[in-house]
């Protein structure tokens, strides 16, 4: 399963339940991250138990994706299911300075930063 | 006619003090709207510009240089008023500190929006900013499609010094300017 986003692709990988994102993700509203949205749910649905969300290839993510993942977060806090974890990267800094707001979404999201 | 609106503190490096570098870019909201890369492509410029990896003195983080100019360029170019008007960009380098700027000329109904949430950015202390970013995310979840989180989040995430300046131009029109002070030394 694929998508394009502007200048970024999210591929998921049923194999390890994981949803790569690469690029640089700065759409320009809401409504143009529905589509990113729904790419995340149908994987969640997919994975059975676990679901990692690898960015350490995502150069950039502007507030209204950060609102968008903020807002898959609580989706999956509400089913509980699948358990997230995010993979990051120390390299840009928008990672170390954000990805730690995920956590207080929900504090059993794992975030690692590399 | 609405007096000048200062928030923060806006002249904390005032332009009367020579810079050690400067940049100033303008562009048209039209652009930006009609083809939304530009906002991130003159963000990533900007960053790019100062770049030095040699540099000893200090290290331009340009991840947090061109996330910071985005989310001011997205702003002023959704907010603007007349799609023909001007966003004015501006960096100045003093030492180890870095200005950034963006103006652009709105509508009193965003300028009072704006004015709402950035006092409220501006005057709370981190706990308060993490439970603002909080509510916000909850109430988007329930359906609000309204304001965004970029502002707050570059002094929350980000610990920039963020200040305003609102002008009123004629009628029922205003002239944004946000500054965002970064300190390299602090990185």
């Amino acid at each position: 399963m694929e998508l394009k986003a502007g200048e970024s692709i999210l591929k998921y990988n049923s194999a390890d339940q994981t949803v790569t994102i690469e690029g640089s993700m700065r759409l320009a509203n809401l409504m143009e991250y529905d589509k990113v949205s729904v790419f995340l749910n149908d994987a969640a649905t997919q994975a059975s138990d676990k679901l990692t969300l690898d960015m350490t290839k995502l150069n950039f993510l502007n507030s209204s994706g950060i609102t968008t993942l903020s807002m898959f977060i609580l989706a999956t806090k509400k089913r509980q299911n699948p358990k997230l974890n995010i993979l990051g990267t120390a390299l840009f800094a928008w990672q170390e300075k954000s990805l730690k707001n995920f956590n207080k979404l929900w504090n059993e999201v794992e975030i690692s930063i590399q | 006619m609405m007096q000048e609106i200062i928030l923060g503190d806006y002249d904390l490096i005032p332009d009367t003090i020579p810079s050690e570098g400067e940049l100033h870019l303008r562009v048209k909201p039209i652009d930006m709207v009609t083809y939304w890369r530009r906002c991130g492509a003159v963000a990533n410029f900007i960053a790019n510009f100062y770049r030095n990896p040699q540099d000893e003195i200090y290290h331009l983080n340009e991840n947090l240089i061109s996330t910071t100019f985005n989310e001011l360029i997205e702003n002023a170019a959704k907010y603007s008023t007349k799609r023909d008007s001007d966003i004015d960009i501006s960096l100045k380098l003093y030492n180890t500190i870095l200005k950034m700027e963006v103006e652009n000329i709105c509508s009193q109904k965003h300028m009072e929006a704006f004015q709402k949430s950035m006092e409220k950015i501006i005057d709370s202390d981190n706990d308060e900013l993490d439970n603002f970013y909080l509510n916000k995310i909850e109430a988007k979840h329930a359906g609000d499609k309204d304001s965004g989180i970029g502002l707050l989040m570059l002094k929350k995430d980000y610990s920039l010094q963020l200040s305003a300046k609102i002008t009123p131009i004629e009628g029922e029109v205003y002239r944004v300017s946000v500054h965002a002070y970064y300190n390299m030394s602090v990185e």
